[in-house]
Parts: structure tokens; C-alpha cells; sequence
């Protein structure tokens, strides 16, 4: 246990509330994609178990409090071993929903340990960067970190989890960055990676070179992703109807419990993936504006947090998690629109989802707990 | 503890600023979509979720001039695919080609093509429907449309014309009226959701469709009935191709009824071939003959080139320019009155009228009958005869145009022109339709007659009149005559060019003061032997102008005369299993005409029936064979009120109705009202003022 008053001095208020106002927007929207309206049986299931959810992130977030975030740095191969662990397992019991081994099914709820191991990559990631930041500059250094992130993403690209896959692709990155790591070495291995990822694919589209490491249906969503209208009533048809909601929802959108996409089932998954696009049609750009200012605000809250932070494993935490979250946002609010390629990624404290509005408010957790420490002194 | 590196933590800043040119980006972007593109994605939104629903409008009706329902709209059920919720495409064809008439792969070809909504087959019977709707096929769905019916069958036909299968009209007043029948479809758009099911609540907009307009025509059923029976009999009697009957009101030229051979049921009329749809009536023209002799007869008195005494000799031919022109009586008539020629229907007679009326004033008075040029019946197709031009004619054409030759009219031309001379000179235009008003009888559009021109004096018409009479009463009309009615007329025989064959016609009118009727039988392709229009138009219009006139009411002027004997009576014995040679040779020995239906050489039916008195003259039909018609053989039932017994009884067996009567005196009642029809041999009672 850690626990000073004194600390709640330190905490920046607008994280928390930040985040209490996107979970209730949240439900709100969710409340209007289940068409809790239309009294259907289970809707208000939906409703209970998000805000179940909510409410035991929040009282983690709570417990969270009492321990000091370099326990994580100190015990980061524990986590580590215990990360590897669980995507193992998941590998060998997990359940297959549509095309992807996430789940594990705990009786009364599942659970789904790659959004967990998100966060838990995140801080064995801070830990190795940190104990090289000396001399991150250098190639050979580089490689540590690189491939500690490396065994997760593998093992979460393997569950058919492109989309977390390139979630923790990314943290890594932007740690490794705002870590000190080599910006040419990194603009040279990432820039060229993207290159040749881009290059194989085109080989494929033109000579048929095996793609091995893509699967036909995440290969037909950059498919429409470069034209959507190639099979609007089959694998284009979700972002087609995702633009139609958002445009038709014009500046003020159609209200709440009024957009005809969502009402009449035209938009797909519009609980989880494609919340965003409810909000749109329902509240128009000025709501899905609001919606962008808030992440937006709270992701430079974070940015606050991690250059305050008392010590460089604390930033590069806050650092991590703050690219979670905007990898998260980007993609997909970026999907909804045909800015970017769908994948299942949710948006965080809004879309519908246990798991990950659990793992969401654990990070928001220790962001405030590194807030709440970032006094360098301690008394 | 870890140092912190403030220049390693500035790159936060870099960071931040790429998310918030992230954001900026995605912000423009939703502008991009909210904003300015907002109006295609509202578009698309809202076709994907509206189903815009056509309701068909009704076509409006077609009415006689009583009333009386000549073309409905009812309406029928359309099968209609909704190929995306269709679930099993090759089960449903398969179950769907057992009901209906169209074959499996048409069916799976429409139930599988790439739209929103595909029509199956149209305007189903009900059975079918109902069948289609107890299998329950998801994605198969129905819409009313309205199917046209035509009650009366092939009554009226080429007036009535046809609707398609989209209700537009394709011929006759349907087409001619279309844009007043035809109403203004209205829509209902019903709001859906994605997977194609209509929302209950969700009628977002309902454009009722505006009802046709009804149109009353000036057609009377039971004379355009009366005009069809009588052309069908002489279509039989005299082996012709074809034949038009016009019953016109001269007083307004209301066309009371116009009749064609062949006909067709506009219920099926694709089942017929086309040139049977043709109204011949105004589309085809033909060589007049004589009884153009009434326009030269009304010219030339009205030019005052002739008189009714002006002595003409006739002997028997007359040269103009060398070309010899016969008479049709081999030695000529001799000397003769005006009155007489005309009554004589005399070639070189009228040959001599035309050459003292001139070129230039019978040109004239052709064209101002209206001859050359469309009448102004408001009907799609017509014709307008073959009038040569000023300057083509010469002598000989002068010649031959006065007794109706060299140049063709159309029989509506021809029945227009000849009202002027009934209804004291004036050309009025035919009229057909009297009225249109909307669902609610609102009038919408009146008709009133339309007077053209007076083409020439009353005084010249009454007098051409008063000739017309004579050739019904002594000259060559006299098969026309009705006992007990003043009637005036004209034949007119044309030989087709270098055949054997010869249109035959018959012009007259009633009563003969002030006519209410012109009545006009144009027989086309008569084959000898008897084929002038004395003995084969006129009789045609003598049946059923008496007919008319019963039905009319227009009683006669002048009681029939003592003298006239009445035709001899017999009575009929039951021919039934007799050989059909020897009762026909039998009953044309009694001077009885027969008709013959069927092939075979025993007799099973006849009409009129054993036991009734049958008048000389009138037609027993035999029948041999079952499935010949007998009962498809109908008749309008006659009003029979008035009438005493035994020319009621003489009515009766004309038209073939069974006929029993109770007591003397006058009919007061009938079992069958008047105007109903009835197939042939059916039992009638009459009910009697003595019983």
C-alpha cells in the first residue's frame, strides 16, 4: 500500500471527468443502437452489462490508486511471462468469434485477454526502454525492446487479431520514439516494413505472390477500403452504410433514437465497431465533433501526465498508453469514414464491450496514478 | 532512480502535434462527409429505406349512351420478386412454374436478377394469387394493378379499341381518350428496414391516385347490338370479307352504333390477328357507287341546274369524251323525269346532271360534303378517302364521279354527308363522345354537336329527300321498305377492278320529314350471284331499321296498308334427326331461308323450335352438330310492350327466341325485360292485355 492525501493535489480533474463523460455518452448511443427503444428483450442486458463494466473500472481505477506504478517496473518479467502465458493459452482454449480465437470464456462473462495485454505490454515495453534510454540510439540496443514487443504481436497476430496486432505494433513505435530511439534507424526499418508490406500486397493483387500472413477476408477489407462500391451489398457494404449514416446525419443529426441506419439494421455493428457512425447519424457533426475534442483533450491531459511524470518509466507508460488510445480512436473513427481499412477495433469508453472498457479505465487508472506521483520529492 | 531526460520528453510535443494534425484530418474529413457532401449520403439514406409504391389509378369507365358499362377496370393481382429476400431461388421457381403460366427459367432468371423489385407475371387470376400466398415464399410479394374488362365481349370492339397491360390504351376510344381514362397513378412510399421488411408505421407519404375520367358515349347498346346481329347474318348469308354498318343521329350526328366485320373481343384481342382490330368503318374507304347520286342529286338542285321534271333520255349507255358509260338496265331507260332517274338509279341520267352542274361547282360541293378530309370523329385511324384533285379531273372523271365512281369514301364520310341532306343541309360532325366526367359524375368535358357548314339550303335537302323516298317506295330501293314508315334511301353497287366482286351498299333514313335516323350498310367483297346493293345491302337495312325503330319507339306515320298481305305462316314441325339435305330443300321450297351450322348431316337443334309459326322470309337455323354454337348464339331481347300478339310472336321468331303466349290483345308484359340478352332458343312469355 501507497497512499497519500497529499496526492490528490496533483490529480488533473479533467482525465476523470473526461472519461466519466464518454462512458455516459457511451451509453447513451448504445442505448440507442440496441434500440432499447423498441423495448427488445435484451437491450437493456446490453445497457447492465456496460455499465457493470463502467463500474468495476472505475473501482479498479480506485484500487489502483493505493500501489505506486513502479511496483509494474520492478515485477515488468513477471507481467511479461504472465502476458506470454495468456495469449499461449488463448491460442489452445480460446473461443473462435468470427474468424478470430479472442475469447475465453470464464462462465458468467468472457473475457477477452488481448485487450489486457495491451496494457500489460505497455509497461514491460516502459520498463526495457527505460533501462537502455542511454543508449537507445544505437541499432543493436534497439533490438531488445523490439523484440519483447515482437513475441506478443506475434502471438496476437497468430489469434487472427490483426488489429490489436498492429495496436501493439504502434505503442511500441511511438514508445520507442518518445523513448529516444534512433529516429533514421526507426525511419528506415518501419518506413521500409511499410513499404514491402505494401509491396507484397500489390504483387499479389498483379502476380499472385502468396500473402501468408493476411487471411482472405482482412484481405478484402483493403480491398474496399480502395473502392467500397466493388460489392456494396457484400464485403463493401459496411462501410458503405457507415458513410451513408454519417453524412445523412448532416450537421445536426437526426436526434437520438431517429437515425434510420441504425434504427432499421442498415448499419452493421453499430453497438461495437461502428458506434461512432450512430453518434454521427444521431447527432451530426457537432456530435461527433464534441465527441473528437474530448479525446482529443484528454489525450493531451495524458501527454501532461507523462512530461510530468516523476521518472521516465511513468512517462513512457503514459506515453504507451496514450498511443493505445489514439491508435484505438484513429483507426476507428478513421474506418467509419473510409480513411481506414476495417478491423474490429473499438473506440474506447464508448463502443459496447466489457474486456475492453475494463482494460480501458485500468489504463486510465494508472495514467492517474502516475499523475498522482509525479512529485519528485516525496515526503 | 531513472533519470528523466527533458530532451528525450520534448518529443512529446512532436507527439501531441501529430495527433492533433490526426485529428484535424479526421475532422475534415467528417466535414468533408457531414457538411459538404451531406445531401448524396441523405439521398442514399433515404432511397435504401423508402420503397416507393405506385398505386395504379383506376381507368375510367366507357358508358353507352343509356348507361349502360361498356369497359371496366377491375383489379388483379401482380407477382412480384423481391430478389434479395428471396431465400431459395431454385425451390421457389421450381414451386412457383407449377402455378403460374410462365416457364421455370424465365422465373429464375427474374427472381434472381440484381434489382430491388422484379415482376414475376402481371394481372394474375385470383386462384393463382391465393395459391402463390399459401406457400408463403419469402421475397415473392403481390401489388394490385387493374386489369381492363370489356362486359359486352366483342360488342362495339372497334369503337371500344383495347387497353394494354399497363392500362394504356392502344386502340379505339381507349386510345383516343387515354389521357381522360387513363388517370394520374398516385404513390405510396413505405419506409423499410435492412433486411427489406416493411416498417408497420412506416407509410411516410401517401399520394392518392386520381380515378379516369368516365366517358358516355353516344353509342346505344342495344342498336350497335341490333347493327352486329344483322351484319354478322348477311357476313353468313353472302360470303363477304367484311362489312360496316353505321347508325348515325342526323339531327346532332351522334353515332347511335358502328358495327364491323370481323370483329374481335377486346378481352383477348391478342389472340386475334391484327387486321381484324381495324375499324373499317373509318379506315378503309371504298368506291361509293350510286349512292353518291345523292350528293350529285343535292348539288344540282341546290345549283338549280336540275329540276325535279326536267326530262333526260336514257338510251342505255352515254359517251363522254368516246368512253362509253352503260346503263346498268341494258336498254336504257328512255325517257324519264329527274324523280325518275333517280329512282331508276340511272348512269347516263346522272352523267348528264354532273356535266351540267361543272366541274368546278361539283368539286366543290365533294369537298364541302366533306369528302377529301377527316370527318373529325375523334378516333385513332381514320382514313380519308381518295377525292382527285382540281386539276385531275376531266370530263370522264366528271362523269364518273356523279354516279360514284373514280373516287373512294369512308363509310363515316359518307353517312355524314348523307345526314346533311337528312337534317335540312347542315354537315355536322359525327360525334361519339357525348360526355366525360370524373369518378364523382362531375362533368369534366361536354361534347356538343358541331355544326361544319350548311352545305345546302333545307328546301334542296327536303326535296332530295322527298326523290330518296320514291326509290324505297317504287325505284330500286324498294327491298328496304318497312311497312307503315316513310323511308328514303339509295343502293350503290362497285365492281372491284377486273373481279368478280362487288362492294355493296345501302344508304337510307327515317322518317323521311325529319329524320331521327341515318342508317349505312357497306357490304365489302360481295360474290355474285345476287350482289347489287338492292338485294343484299337493303334487305340488311330493312331487318334491322325495323328492329331500331321498334326498339326506338318511333311509331309509324301512317297505318300499314290494308292491301299489304301479310306474309303466309306456317308451322314448324321437329326436324330434329332428319337429314339436313331434305329439310333445307324443303323449307326453301316453302321460301324459308336456312342456315346451316355445323358440318355434320343430322339434325340436333333448330331454331325457332317445333310448333312455332314462322313467317315467309324468315330464317330457320339447323343445327348439327353440338359443339356448333348453339347456345353461344345470343340475342338481345326486344320490348315486346305494344306490340299485338302476332307481330310479337313474328318478332320472337326472327331473332330465335322460344316464344309463349296467354290470351289476345296487346303485349303488356314479358317474362325477359327488354335489352337483357339471352342465348338463343330461350323461352319467353308474353303476357297478354286479353287473357
Amino acid at each position: 500500500m501507497n497512499w497519500n492525501r497529499k496526492f490528490l493535489r496533483y490529480l488533473n480533474v479533467s482525465i476523470p471527468l473526461i472519461v466519466i463523460l464518454l462512458i455516459m455518452i457511451g451509453l447513451l448511443i448504445i442505448s440507442s443502437a440496441v434500440e432499447v427503444n423498441q423495448h427488445s428483450d435484451n437491450s437493456m442486458l446490453y445497457l447492465q452489462k456496460q455499465a457493470i463494466a463502467a463500474i468495476l473500472g472505475i473501482l479498479l481505477i480506485i484500487i489502483i490508486q493505493f500501489f505506486d506504478y513502479r511496483i509494474f517496473k520492478e515485477y515488468s518479467w513477471v507481467i511479461y511471462i504472465c502476458t506470454i502465458i495468456l495469449l499461449g493459452v488463448i491460442l489452445g482454449i480460446g473461443q473462435t468469434i468470427s474468424g478470430g480465437r479472442r475469447w475465453i470464456d470464464l462462465g458468467l462473462v468472457s473475457f477477452q485477454p488481448s485487450e489486457l495485454a495491451k496494457i500489460l505490454v505497455i509497461l514491460v515495453l516502459a520498463a526495457v526502454i527505460d533501462d537502455n534510454a542511454d543508449d537507445l540510439g544505437y541499432l543493436t540496443v534497439m533490438f531488445k525492446p523490439s523484440l519483447v514487443a515482437f513475441i506478443p504481436f506475434i502471438l496476437i497476430l497468430l489469434q487472427n487479431d490483426l488489429g490489436t496486432s498492429l495496436v501493439i505494433l504502434f505503442i511500441y513505435i511511438v514508445m520507442m520514439f518518445a523513448g529516444g530511439g534512433n529516429v533514421k534507424f526507426m525511419a528506415f526499418f518501419f518506413g521500409g516494413g511499410f513499404i514491402m508490406v505494401v509491396l507484397m500486397i500489390v504483387s499479389h493483387f498483379f502476380i499472385g505472390t502468396p500473402l501468408p500472413f493476411l487471411k482472405e477476408y482482412q484481405l478484402n477489407r483493403l480491398i474496399v477500403f480502395i473502392n467500397p462500391n466493388v460489392d456494396p451489398y457484400g464485403i463493401g457494404y459496411n462501410i458503405i452504410q457507415s458513410k451513408i449514416a454519417l453524412g445523412s446525419g448532416e450537421l445536426f443529426g437526426k436526434g437520438l433514437f431517429a437515425g434510420t441506419q441504425n434504427q432499421l439494421n442498415f448499419l452493421p455493428e453499430k453497438h461495437t465497431d461502428f458506434i461512432f457512425s450512430v453518434i454521427g447519424e444521431e447527432f451530426g457533426f457537432i456530435g461527433v465533433a464534441v465527441v473528437l475534442i474530448l479525446f482529443l483533450f484528454l489525450l493531451w491531459q495524458f501527454l501532461n501526465v507523462a512530461r510530468n511524470a516523476k521518472d521516465q518509466y511513468g512517462y513512457l507508460v503514459v506515453v504507451g498508453i496514450t498511443a493505445m488510445f489514439l491508435f484505438h480512436i484513429l483507426e476507428n473513427v478513421g474506418m467509419t469514414m473510409g480513411m481506414m481499412p476495417i478491423t474490429g477495433i473499438p473506440l474506447p469508453f464508448i463502443s459496447y464491450g466489457g474486456t475492453f472498457m475494463v482494460s480501458s479505465l485500468i489504463a486510465v487508472g494508472i495514467v492517474i496514478n502516475i499523475n498522482l506521483r509525479k512529485n519528485k520529492i516525496m515526503f | 532512480m531513472p533519470r528523466t531526460n527533458p530532451q528525450v520528453r520534448n518529443r512529446v510535443l512532436l507527439f501531441f502535434l501529430i495527433i492533433f494534425i490526426i485529428f484535424v484530418l479526421l475532422a475534415l474529413r467528417l466535414v468533408w462527409i457531414q457538411v459538404i457532401n451531406s445531401a448524396e449520403y441523405q439521398n442514399l439514406a433515404l432511397n435504401q429505406r423508402l420503397r416507393e409504391v405506385k398505386v395504379e389509378a383506376k381507368r375510367g369507365i366507357i358508358y353507352d349512351r343509356n348507361g349502360k358499362k361498356l369497359a371496366v377496370s377491375s383489379s388483379s393481382q401482380t407477382v412480384v420478386a423481391i430478389p434479395p429476400d428471396v431465400k431459395n431461388a431454385k425451390q421457389t421457381a421450381i414451386q412457383l412454374e407449377k402455378i403460374l403460366t410462365t416457364d421455370y427459367q424465365t422465373i429464375y432468371d427474374r427472381i434472381t436478377r440484381n434489382a430491388s423489385a422484379v415482376y414475376i407475371q402481371r394481372k394474375i387470376s385470383d386462384k393463382m394469387a391465393r395459391q402463390i400466398k399459401e406457400l408463403d415464399l419469402s421475397g415473392i410479394i403481390f401489388t394490385e394493378e387493374s386489369k381492363r374488362y370489356y362486359p359486352e365481349n366483342s360488342l362495339a370492339s372497334h369503337l371500344i379499341g383495347f387497353a394494354g397491360i399497363d392500362s394504356q390504351g392502344l386502340d379505339g376510344i381507349e386510345l383516343a381518350f387515354d389521357k381522360y381514362l387513363s388517370g394520374k397513378p398516385g404513390k405510396i412510399t413505405v419506409e423499410r428496414d435492412a433486411a427489406g421488411t416493411t416498417i408497420p408505421e412506416g407509410v411516410r407519404e401517401f399520394v392518392p391516385s386520381r380515378d379516369g375520367f368516365n366517358i358516355y358515349l353516344t353509342i346505344d347498346e342495344v342498336i350497335q347490338y341490333i347493327a352486329e346481329r344483322e351484319l354478322k347474318r348477311a357476313e353468313k348469308e353472302l360470303n363477304l370479307s367484311g362489312g360496316s354498318i353505321i347508325v348515325m343521329d342526323p339531327q346532332n350526328g351522334d353515332v347511335l352504333a358502328l358495327a364491323n366485320t370481323p370483329d374481335y373481343n377486346p378481352n383477348q384481342f391478342a389472340d386475334y390477328p391484327q387486321k381484324y382490330w381495324r375499324n373499317r368503318s373509318i379506315s378503309d374507304s371504298f368506291e361509293p357507287g350510286s349512292t353518291f347520286k345523292i350528293i350529285t342529286t343535292a348539288s344540282a338542285l341546290e345549283e338549280g341546274v336540275v329540276q325535279r321534271n326536267d326530262i333526260f333520255y336514257d338510251p342505255g349507255y352515254i359517251k363522254v369524251s368516246g368512253e362509253r358509260i352503260d346503263c346498268w338496265k341494258t336498254n336504257g331507260h328512255g325517257r324519264q323525269t329527274f324523280a325518275e332517274v333517280v329512282q331508276n338509279s340511272c348512269n347516263p341520267g346522272f352523267v348528264q346532271v354532273g356535266v351540267r352542274l361543272g366541274k368546278d361547282k361539283f368539286h366543290n360541293y365533294i369537298k364541302a360534303f366533306g369528302f377529301g378530309d377527316e370527318t373529325g370523329i375523334k378516333l385513332p385511324g381514320e382514313a380519308v378517302g381518295l377525292v382527285p384533285p382540281y386539276e385531275k379531273v376531266g370530263p370522264v372523271e366528271l362523269a364518273t364521279f356523279s354516279f360514284g365512281h373514280g373516287l373512294t369514301v369512308t363509310p363515316i364520310q359518307l353517312i355524314s354527308a348523307v345526314s346533311a341532306v337528312a337534317n335540312g343541309g347542315k354537315l355536322i360532325r359525327p360525334r361519339l363522345v357525348s360526355e366525360i366526367r370524373d369518378a364523382d359524375h362531375n362533368l369534366i368535358e361536354k361534347n356538343e354537336p358541331v355544326v361544319i357548314r350548311q352545305v345546302v339550303s333545307e328546301s334542296t335537302a327536303s326535296l332530295t329527300r322527298e326523290l330518296l323516298e320514291q326509290v324505297v317506295a317504287d325505284g330500286t330501293g324498294a327491298n328496304a321498305a318497312i311497312p307503315g314508315y316513310n323511308i328514303g334511301g339509295k343502293t350503290g353497287t362497285a365492281q372491284h377492278y377486273g373481279e368478280q366482286k362487288y362492294d355493296s351498299s345501302f344508304i337510307g333514313m327515317v322518317p323521311i320529314d325529319k329524320p331521327s335516323l341515318v342508317v349505312l350498310v357497306v357490304l365489302y367483297d360481295v360474290e355474285g350471284p345476287t350482289y347489287y346493293g338492292s338485294q343484299t345491302a337493303a334487305p340488311v337495312f330493312r331487318r334491322m331499321t325495323r328492329d331500331i325503330l321498334r326498339y326506338l319507339k318511333i311509331t309509324p306515320e301512317n297505318t300499314p296498308e290494308v292491301e299489304e298481305q301479310k306474309p303466309e305462316t306456317l308451322v314448324l314441325p321437329d326436324f330434329t334427326g332428319q337429314e339436313v339435305s331434305e329439310v333445307e330443300k324443303l323449307l326453301r321450297n316453302s321460301n324459308l331461308n336456312v342456315k346451316i351450322v355445323g358440318s355434320q348431316t343430322k339434325i340436333l337443334e333448330q331454331v325457332p323450335f317445333s310448333g312455332t309459326e314462322v313467317a315467309e322470309n324468315s330464317t330457320v337455323i339447323l343445327f348439327t352438330e353440338k359443339s356448333a354454337g348453339f347456345h353461344d348464339f345470343y340475342v338481345a331481347v326486344p320490348d315486346f310492350r305494344d306490340l299485338t300478339r302476332e307481330d310479337a310472336i313474328y318478332l320472337a321468331q326472327e331473332i330465335g327466341l322460344q316464344v309463349r303466349t296467354n290470351g289476345s290483345g296487346k303485349v303488356v308484359g314479358q317474362t325477359i325485360n327488354p335489352g337483357e340478352r339471352v342465348s338463343g332458343g330461350t323461352e319467353i312469355i308474353l303476357k297478354l292485355s286479353n287473357e
